[in-house]
C-alpha cells in the first residue's frame, strides 16, 4: 500500500478504515492481563489499566497498525497554468500561490502536480515531480501579454499517458494574443479537463477608458469623429478627459461619472496629411489601476477628397458648394474625360452634369465604368431630360452603372395631380339653426355643411389628401390630412356626427390646416372655410400674417358665409382675396354641397406648364439626407422622368399621381456608388442654390458617394511592442493582389530600410526594431503589376506598446472565455482547490501507520503510570 | 546509521519528565535518624553529589521509555551494495520537422543519431533512456542496460512532421535523473540553438547541435480568398514562399484542383523575401495542391494541402417572421448564397435546413442538429420574461477579434431602431454591444451551446432596412453571421501536423485510419484522438466503409528557417543527481526496539511489584 499524509486524512475522513500489517501479533497484546493479575495490592492499582494501555499501544504498534483510505482509480496528472501577465495584480500572485498550496495538500497519493507560469509566453517552473517543490510564483520580464494558448500547449506535453489530465487555469483569461479556444477540441480529444479560478481583484473602483473609436483614414477637409467610451466600476465621481494629438493636449473636459458606461464625442480637426496618433485619458483620483486609462488610435490623414467634374457650363453651383467644403474639385469639358483607367486613380468621385451622350467618348465611358465597378470610385450623374432622355445612352456603359432607367420621354399623367383639400367647418352653437330662418334651430346650417362635406369626400379620388377640422372655439381635428385612399371610409363616417357646440374661433383651425398642407408636397393644395359668424377673436394682425404665410405656401382658401350675418364679412374676403380662393355668401345652406362641389372643381383644374412646379419629397431615410428639412426643398421646374431599377434606392422623389418618380437615387455598383439626379442643377434646379439646404444635400450626396481611398492613397499603422514594431502598410489599389513594396523610414542617419512582405492582398507588414513614439517620414516604394511609384508618408508610433494596450484594456475578468473553456471540457470554473482535486473514490488503497500517534501515547500513559505508583508509594511511606 | 523519523525526538521530554519525577520523589523522602551527631561532619557537597542515586526500577524504567523513543525515532543501518553501475545516461533526440533538413548528403536527424550513438559506446556498462522530442516528449526506451537494441531503437527513429518543443523533454528527463540515486547525465541531439531553451533546463545537460544548413524555400501560407461582395463562386487563392536561405532561389509553384494542374509560375525569390502568388477565380471546386519545385535543404514545407469547398447554398428556414424580414430575407440570395426552404410561423418544417431563424420567436429550447439565429426575441431565451425594448440603440462596444466582425467596422453601424434587451445566455459570448441612455445591453451574442453554433441578435431586422446602400455594414454583419453559422461542412478536415484530431466512431470500438505513410492505425474508444505527426492525408475508414480525409499540413516559420549559427557540442560540467557509484539501501529495525520496549514494559512491571511485596 501507498503512504499517505496526515493531513489527507484529515481532509477525506468519510472513507477511513483500519488496518493491520501482522495481525497475529495482536494476540502478544493478551500478554496485559498480566498487569491485571500481578498488580500492586495498594492505591497505585489505579496504574493498571495506564500500564495495559502503554503495553497495547506498543503491541498494535508492532503489528503495524493502520489508518487506510481508499483513493481515486486512476493517478491525476494536474498542471496549473498561473497566469503572471500584467493584469494579474501582486495580491492575486499571493492568491495564486496559496491556492497552489491549497491543491496539493488536497492531491491524493499519487497524483502529481506540474505548474506552468505564463504571460507572453509560458515557462515551466514545476515538472509533475513529487521531488520539484512547489515554485514561488513571481512575475518575470516581459509579462505586458497574455498568451493562453501557448500556456495550454506547454500543459499539453507535461501529461504522461495513462493518468487523468487536468489543467488548473489561475487566469482572468484576458488573452491578449494566441487564441485558446482553439484548443479546446485538441483537449476534449486528449481528455483534459478544464478548471478555471480567477484570481480575485483588490479593488474594483476601476475607472476605465474602454474604448478610442475613430475611422482609421479620414481625409484631410473632414474633420475626424471620436468616439471615447469609459467604464466605471465604482461610483459616481467627477474626471477629466484629455485629448493629444501627436503628444501635444488639444483639448480637455471636465466630466461627471455618474453611469457604468458613458460616451462622449468630439471632433477633431488634423489637416496635415500622414500617420497621427490621437491619444484619450481619463484622470480621476482613487482609480484602482491607471493603466487601463488611457488609450491611443492610430489615425492615417489622406490627402484632400479629389472630385473631377465634368460639365458643358462655364459655372457649376455644384462644384462650388462642394469645392467650398474643402474638396478638391477640377472641372473640365466632357470631352476631356480620361479614356485611361490609370488616370483616375487619384480620383475619389467624378460628377457628370448635364452631359449627352455624344459628350462622351466610348473610351471615356468605358474607363468610367471600371472606375465604378472595379475600382469602387463614386459617380454622380445629374441632368434633366436632355441627359437621361438621350437616346444614345442607350447600351452603353453609363446606362449599366447608372440607378435609374434612361426613358425618352415622360408618359402622359393617367390621372391629374393629388389634391391636399382641408374642410375647416364651423360646428359653433349657430351652425344649430336654420339659414333663412335664424330662430329655428332645426340643424339646417351644420347638416348642409357637413353634406357638403360628405359630396366633396365622395367626389374625390383615392390619391386626393383631406383633412378635417370642425371649430368651435378651438379646433377639433377630426381627420388629419391623409389620402383618401385610407382615409374615405372614417370621414364618411365622421362627418355626419358632428354636433354644434360652442363659439366660434377659426384662427387655430386655419393654422393647423395651413401647417399640415405645407408639408404635404403636392402642388394643388386648398382650404375651404365654412362659417356662419365672425371670429371672436380680435386682432387682424394676427390674420393678415397668417394669410400672408398661406399665400406664401401656395394655400388658396375658399370663405364661405352660411346665413344671413353679414358682420365682419371683409375678413373673410381679405383671407380668400388674399391666397388665390374664392368668397361666397350664401344665405340658403342648402345651395352648399353644389357650391363646395363647384369650388373643388376649380381647386383640381389642370396646372398649365407655367404655374406646374414639381415638389420633391423625401423616399427612403439615407445619410445623405441628414440635417434636410423636407419642407424647405424648393420645386423643380422640371425633371427627367426614369424608373428605378431592382437595389436602388429613392431618396428623393416627385409624388405623381399614379406613381412617385425618383430625383435622386442611389445604389452600389460593383464597388463603387452611383447617384443619379434626374433633374439639370443649372436648369431645372435653378433656384435650388439660394436653398439654405443646398450645400449640405450636394455636399453629404458627394461625401457619400466618394470612395474612401483612392489608388494613389496609402496608410500605414505601426504598432509597439517592447522589442520590436511592426508596420503595416495598406494600399488601395484594387488590382493590388500582392506585390512588392519596400521603404525607408528617416529615423536618424542612416535611415532604415523596411522589406515589407504581402500578408494578405492589399496588406504589407514589416517587422524592425524597435522604435521611439513620435512620427518619421516614410518613403515607399511599390511595384504592383505595371503600377510603379514612389509615395512619402508619415508613420507614427505610438507611445503605448501594443502589448500593454491590450494587456489592460479589460477591467474585468473575461468570464465568457472561461466559462467556454471549461464547460467545453467539462471542467469547472470558480471551484475551490479541493473540488480541483476531487474525484470518485477507487480500489485503491493508502494507509498511515499509527505507530507514530500510539507510541507517543503509550510514552504518556507509561510516565502517567510512573508517577502514579511513585506518588501513591510516597504517600504510603514517606520515609526513605 | 541514521533515523527516518528523527523528528520522534521531540517527545524527549517524557525521558526529562521521568528524571525530573525521580528527583522530586527523592526530595520529598525524609530519612529519620536518633541523631544528626555523626552527620554534622559530612560536607553539604558530598551529601548533595550522593542525592541522586537511581534505584533499578528508575533505570528499567528509563531503559523503556528510551526504547519506545527510538523505536518511534526508527533508526536505520546503510547497507553498501557494490552495483557495479556507472550512472545512468539519458538522451533526449529532437525528433521535429526540422531535423529532416538536409545536410551534406545526410539528414540532421542522421548526424544526431551518429553522435548519439558515439555517445552510447563512449560509456559502456551504463543504463540508458531515450526520449524523443516533437510536440510531445516521448519516452522511447526506458532504462535499459542493453547498448545494442538502444542503438536499433536509435536506428529507427523517424522525425515527424511537427514542432520542436525541448522543454517537455528535458523535464522528463530531469524528473528521471532526480528520481535516480545515482549519477545521470543528459545529452540532447538538436538542432534548435542552446541558448534558446531557459537556464533551468540547460544547465546540467550536454548538448550536442546538428546542421547548419539556412538553404530553405518554402509555402509559407495559403489563403483561399474572396472578394468583397463576391460570392463563393469566384473563389481564388493566394499563396505565400518565403524564402529563409540567405542566397537567391529559382522555382516553380504549382497548383492543381482534384489532380488537375490549373496555374504554374516560375520565379525568383531573393534572400530573407517573402513572395505573393495570386490565383483569381480559380472557378473550381476540390481538393487544391500547392507544390514548390526547387532544390532546397528540407522539403516538407513545398507542399500544401486545402479545400475548395464545393458550392452549397446555405439554407435557412424563417419561424415566425414579419413580412417585411421574410421579404428582406429572401433578397439574399445573391448576396449571401442562401435560399429561404421554409417561412412558418412555428417551424413545424425545419429539416435540411443550415440555420433556423427565429424572428420575434423564442423556442422552448435551442434545436441541437442545426444552427440557430433568434432575431429579437420577444421573451429572454434564459428567463423566459418578456424583453423589454430599446429604441435607437447606440452601438457602444465589440470584440475586434471575432471573425462575425471580419471586415466590418462596427463604428458605421452607428444605432439599431430597435433592439431587445437579453441576458447573455451561459453559452454565448458578447460579440457587439449597444447603449441607450446609461444602459449597455449586449446587441449580439453568439455560441455554441451544443453541437451547433447559435447567435442572438438583438436588433430587430425587420425594422432595419439593412439592403440599403445606407446599412452595408448591417448587411456585412448579416452576411459574416450567416455564414458564420452555416459552418459549411464537409467530409474534408484541412489542418496543421502538431494538432490532435478527435475522430472516435460511437458506433465503432476501433477506428481505422491510413496515415499518410499508408500504415494503418487504430484508434480505439479509450483514445479518441488522431495525432497528427506526418503532412499529407489522413483517411479515416468508417465503419461503414465510407472514408473521410484529414490534409495535414506543416506549417511552422520557426521549423521552416532552418538556418543555424554554427556551435560546438557542450559538455555539461554538472549532472542533476549527484549520486554514488554505490547504492545505498537503508535498513530499519525500529520494530525490533518496540519489542524491547514491550519486554522492558512487562520486566519493569516484574520488578515493581516485587519491590513492594517486599517492602
Amino acid at each position: 500500500m501507498d503512504d499517505v499524509s496526515l493531513s489527507y486524512l484529515l481532509a477525506h475522513p468519510g472513507s477511513l478504515g483500519l488496518s493491520v500489517d501482522q495481525p497475529f501479533l495482536l494476540l502478544a497484546a493478551a500478554a496485559a492481563a498480566l498487569f491485571f493479575i500481578r498488580s500492586p495490592p495498594d492505591a497505585a492499582r489505579r496504574a493498571v489499566p495506564l500500564r495495559a494501555a502503554a503495553f497495547a499501544a506498543v503491541v498494535a504498534s508492532i503489528a503495524g497498525i493502520n489508518v487506510t483510505t481508499r483513493l481515486p482509480a486512476d493517478q491525476l496528472t494536474l498542471v496549473a497554468a498561473v497566469d503572471v501577465s500584467g493584469s494579474i495584480e501582486n495580491a492575486a500572485l499571493d492568491w495564486s500561490q496559496e491556492y497552489l498550496r491549497a491543491v496539493r495538500s488536497s492531491l491524493a497519493p499519487g497524483d502529481e502536480l506540474a505548474v506552468v507560469t505564463f504571460a507572453e509566453s509560458p515557462a515551466i517552473a514545476a515538472t509533475a515531480s513529487p521531488d520539484d517543490d512547489l515554485p514561488a510564483i513571481t512575475r518575470p520580464p516581459g509579462i505586458a501579454a497574455t498568451d493562453i494558448s501557448a500556456a495550454i500547449d506547454q500543459a499539453l506535453g507535461l501529461y504522461p499517458r495513462g493518468s487523468q489530465k487536468a489543467l488548473l487555469l489561475l487566469s482572468d483569461g484576458n488573452e491578449t494574443s494566441g487564441d485558446s479556444r482553439s484548443r479546446i477540441e485538441t483537449m476534449r480529444a486528449l481528455g483534459v479537463r478544464v478548471h478555471a479560478v480567477p484570481p480575485p481583484r483588490a479593488n474594483t473602483a476601476d475607472i476605465r477608458l474602454a474604448r478610442l473609436s475613430a475611422p482609421a483614414v479620414v481625409p484631410a477637409e473632414r474633420p475626424l469623429p471620436l468616439r471615447v467610451v469609459i467604464r466605471n466600476s465604482g461610483g459616481p465621481r467627477a474626471a477629466v478627459l484629455n485629448l493629444y494629438l501627436d503628444g501635444l493636449l488639444t483639448d480637455s473636459a471636465a466630466l461627471a461619472l455618474d453611469a457604468p458606461l458613458q460616451t462622449f464625442d468630439a471632433l477633431l480637426r488634423v489637416p496635415q496629411p500622414g500617420g497621427h496618433i490621437i491619444r484619450a485619458e481619463i484622470v480621476s483620483d482613487g482609480d484602482a489601476r491607471v493603466e487601463n486609462n488611457s488609450r491611443e488610435a492610430s489615425v492615417v490623414v489622406r490627402s484632400e477628397t479629389t472630385v473631377l467634374l465634368a460639365t458643358r457650363h462655364r459655372y457649376s453651383p455644384v462644384a462650388e458648394v462642394i469645392r467650398r467644403r474643402g474638396v478638391n474639385v477640377t472641372a473640365v469639358h466632357p470631352s476631356r474625360l480620361p479614356t485611361d483607367i490609370e488616370d483616375y486613380s487619384a480620383l475619389h468621385l467624378v460628377v457628370l452634369e448635364d452631359l449627352r451622350a455624344r459628350d462622351l467618348t466610348d473610351a471615356a465611358a468605358v474607363a468610367l465604368e471600371r472606375f465604378v465597378r472595379v475600382n469602387g470610385g463614386g459617380l454622380i450623374f445629374a441632368g434633366g431630360g436632355a441627359s437621361f432622355g438621350d437616346r444614345e445612352f442607350h447600351g452603353s456603359p453609363i446606362e449599366k452603372l447608372l440607378p435609374v432607367t434612361l426613358e425618352p420621354r415622360r408618359p402622359r399623367p393617367g390621372k391629374r395631380d393629388p389634391l391636399a383639400l382641408f374642410l375647416v367647418i364651423d360646428r359653433s352653437n349657430s351652425m344649430g339653426f336654420n339659414s333663412r330662418i335664424g330662430t329655428l334651430r332645426d340643424g339646417e346650417k351644420l347638416r348642409y355643411a357637413l353634406k357638403a362635406g360628405v359630396e366633396v369626400v365622395k367626389q374625390l379620388k383615392d390619391h386626393d389628401r383631406v383633412g378635417v377640422i370642425a371649430f368651435d372655439a378651438r379646433p377639433h381635428e377630426i381627420s388629419p390630412l391623409l389620402p383618401l385612399k385610407t382615409n374615405r371610409r372614417k370621414l364618411l363616417d365622421a362627418l355626419p356626427r358632428i354636433v354644434e357646440s360652442g363659439g366660434t374661433d377659426f384662427f387655430d383651425a386655419l393654422v393647423s390646416a395651413g401647417e399640415q398642407l405645407s408639408q404635404s408636397r403636392v402642388n394643388r393644395k386648398h382650404i375651404v372655410l365654412l362659417t356662419d359668424g365672425d371670429t371672436n377673436r380680435a386682432g387682424r394682425g394676427e390674420y393678415r400674417a397668417l394669410v400672408e404665410k398661406l399665400a406664401a405656401a401656395e394655400i388658396s382658401v375658399t370663405t364661405i358665409r352660411i346665413g344671413d350675418n353679414t358682420v365682419n364679412l371683409k375678413l373673410l374676403q381679405e383671407i380668400s382675396e388674399g391666397t388665390g380662393g374664392s368668397f361666397h355668401h350664401v344665405e340658403n345652406a342648402q345651395m352648399l354641397p353644389d357650391l363646395m362641389l363647384r369650388d373643388t372643381s376649380r381647386a383640381i383644374r389642370p396646372l398649365t406648364p407655367e404655374t406646374q412646379r414639381f415638389l420633391p419629397a423625401f423616399g427612403t431615410d439615407h445619410q445623405v439626407l441628414a440635417g434636410t428639412d423636407e419642407s424647405g426643398i424648393p420645386p423643380l421646374a422640371d425633371y427627367a422622368f426614369s424608373k428605378l431599377k431592382p437595389s436602388s434606392e429613392s431618396l428623393l422623389q416627385v409624388d405623381r399621381s399614379d406613381r412617385r418618380d425618383p430625383i435622386l437615387s442611389v445604389w452600389r455598383y460593383g464597388l463603387g456608388r452611383v447617384a443619379a439626379f434626374t433633374a439639370s442643377p443649372s436648369e431645372d434646379a435653378e433656384t435650388w442654390p439660394a436653398w439654405t439646404g443646398f450645400a449640405r444635400l450636394w455636399s453629404q450626396l458627394a461625401f457619400w458617394t466618394a470612395r474612401a481611398e483612392s489608388d494613389d492613397d496609402l496608410a500605414v499603422e505601426a504598432t509597439r511592442r517592447s522589442d520590436r514594431t511592426n508596420l503595416v502598410l495598406r494600399t488601395f489599389h484594387r488590382d493590388d493582389v500582392g506585390g512588392a513594396v519596400t521603404g525607408e523610414l528617416d529615423a536618424g542617419d542612416p535611415h532604415i530600410a523596411v522589406p515589407f512582405s504581402p500578408r494578405e492582398p492589399g496588406v504589407y507588414e514589416a517587422t524592425m526594431p524597435a522604435l521611439s513614439p513620435g512620427r518619421y517620414p516614410l518613403r515607399v516604394r511599390e511595384r504592383i503589376g505595371q503600377h510603379v511609384r514612389e509615395v512619402e508618408t508619415i508613420v507614427a508610433v505610438p507611445s503605448q506598446p501594443e502589448d500593454e494596450r491590450r494587456e489592460y484594456a479589460h477591467g474585468n475578468d473575461n468570464q465568457d472565455l472561461l466559462r467556454e473553456l471549461t464547460r467545453r471540457t467539462d471542467g469547472s470554473l470558480g471551484a475551490s482547490a479541493a473540488e480541483v482535486t476531487r474525484r470518485p473514490k477507487g480500489s485503491r488503497t493508502v494507509s498511515y501507520p499509527l505507530a507514530g500517534i500510539l507510541i507517543p501515547l503509550a510514552m504518556a500513559a507509561f510516565l502517567a503510570d510512573i508517577a502514579l505508583r511513585r506518588i501513591t508509594s510516597l504517600r504510603a511511606n514517606p520515609a526513605a | 546509521m541514521g533515523f527516518t523519523n528523527p523528528a520522534a525526538f521531540i517527545f524527549s521530554f517524557f525521558i526529562v519528565g521521568l528524571v525530573l519525577l525521580y528527583l522530586w520523589e527523592r526530595q520529598q523522602r525524609r530519612l529519620d535518624v536518633p541523631s544528626m551527631l555523626l552527620w554534622q561532619a559530612i560536607p553539604e557537597a558530598v551529601v548533595r553529589r550522593r542525592r541522586f542515586q537511581p534505584d533499578n526500577l528508575f533505570w528499567l524504567q528509563l531503559a523503556g521509555m528510551a526504547a519506545l523513543l527510538l523505536g518511534l525515532a526508527n533508526p536505520y543501518l546503510d547497507i553498501d551494495f557494490e552495483t557495479g553501475h556507472d550512472g545512468r545516461l539519458i538522451l533526449v533526440i529532437d525528433l521535429s520537422a526540422s531535423m529532416q533538413t538536409v545536410e551534406g548528403g545526410t539528414t540532421r536527424l542522421d548526424l544526431a543519431r551518429e553522435q548519439a550513438i558515439r555517445v552510447i559506446r563512449s560509456m559502456p556498462l551504463r543504463e540508458i533512456m531515450v526520449i524523443g522530442a516533437g510536440r510531445e516528449p516521448m519516452i522511447i526506451t526506458p532504462f535499459d542496460r542493453g547498448h545494442e537494441s538502444v542503438i536499433e531503437v536509435i536506428g529507427n527513429l523517424q522525425a515527424k512532421d511537427v514542432s520542436t518543443r525541448l522543454e517537455p523533454a528535458l523535464a522528463i528527463a530531469q524528473r528521471a535523473s532526480f528520481q535516480s540515486d545515482v549519477r545521470t547525465a543528459i545529452h540532447v541531439f538538436t538542432d534548435v540553438p542552446r541558448h534558446s531553451v531557459g537556464a533551468r533546463w540547460r544547465d546540467g545537460v550536454s548538448w550536442w547541435p546538428a546542421g547548419t544548413n539556412s538553404d530553405n524555400l518554402a509555402i509559407a501560407d495559403v489563403q483561399t480568398t474572396q472578394g468583397v461582395l463576391q460570392n463563393h463562386r469566384e473563389m481564388g487563392a493566394r499563396i505565400a514562399v518565403q524564402n529563409y536561405g540567405t542566397k537567391e532561389k529559382h522555382g516553380s509553384l504549382a497548383v492543381r484542383v482534384d489532380g488537375e494542374l490549373v496555374a504554374q509560375e516560375l520565379f525568383t525569390a531573393p534572400p530573407q523575401s517573402t513572395q505573393s502568388f495570386h490565383f483569381p477565380q480559380l472557378s473550381a471546386s476540390g481538393l487544391l495542391e500547392a507544390s514548390l519545385q526547387a532544390e532546397d535543404a528540407l522539403a516538407l514545407d513545398n507542399h500544401w494541402r486545402t479545400w475548395l469547398p464545393r458550392f452549397r447554398p446555405i439554407r435557412i428556414a424563417l419561424v415566425g417572421a414579419t413580412p417585411e424580414l421574410a421579404n428582406t430575407m429572401s433578397r439574399l440570395d445573391d448576396a449571401a448564397e442562401a435560399i429561404i426552404i421554409d417561412a412558418s410561423p412555428s417551424g413545424e418544417t425545419t429539416g435540411g435546413a443550415d440555420i433556423v431563424v427565429y424572428h420575434h420567436t423564442t423556442p422552448e429550447s435551442l434545436p441541437d442538429d442545426v444552427a440557430t439565429l433568434l432575431i429579437a426575441p420577444l421573451a429572454d431565451l434564459a428567463t423566459r420574461k418578456p424583453a423589454t425594448e430599446l429604441r435607437e440603440a447606440a452601438v457602444v462596444d465589440w470584440n475586434d477579434d471575432h471573425e462575425v466582425l471580419r471586415g466590418i467596422d462596427p463604428r458605421l453601424l452607428h444605432r439599431f431602431a430597435s433592439l431587445k434587451v437579453l441576458q447573455t445566455p451561459p453559452w454565448g459570448e458578447m460579440v457587439l454591444s449597444a447603449q441607450a441612455a446609461d444602459r449597455e445591453v449586449p446587441a449580439l451574442v453568439v455560441g455554441k451551446p451544443g453541437s451547433r453554433r447559435a447567435a442572438i441578435l438583438a436588433a430587430d431586422l425587420g425594422s432595419e432596412p439593412f439592403l440599403s446602400s445606407d446599412r452595408e455594414p448591417l448587411l456585412l454583419l448579416v452576411l459574416n453571421l450567416i455564414d458564420w453559422l452555416a459552418e459549411q461542412r464537409s467530409d474534408v478536415t484541412v489542418a496543421r501536423t502538431g494538432d490532435s484530431k478527435a475522430i472516435a466512431d460511437p458506433d465503432a470500438p476501433v477506428v481505422e485510419v491510413i496515415d499518410p505513410k499508408g500504415m494503418p492505425l487504430y484508434i480505439d474508444q479509450a483514445q479518441l484522438s488522431l495525432g497528427l505527426d506526418y503532412a499529407g492525408t489522413y483517411q479515416v475508414v468508417r465503419q461503414d466503409g465510407t472514408r473521410t480525409n484529414i490534409f495535414a499540413n506543416f506549417q511552422d516559420s520557426e521549423e521552416s528557417n532552418v538556418g543555424r549559427t554554427p556551435a560546438e557540442p557542450y559538455a555539461a560540467t554538472s549532472n542533476y543527481a549527484q549520486g554514488a557509484d554505490s547504492l545505498k539501501v537503508n535498513r530499519g529495525f525500529g520494530v525490533w526496539i518496540y519489542i524491547a520496549a514491550a519486554m522492558l514494559l512487562i520486566a519493569e512491571w516484574i520488578v515493581a511489584i516485587r519491590s513492594v511485596e517486599h517492602g
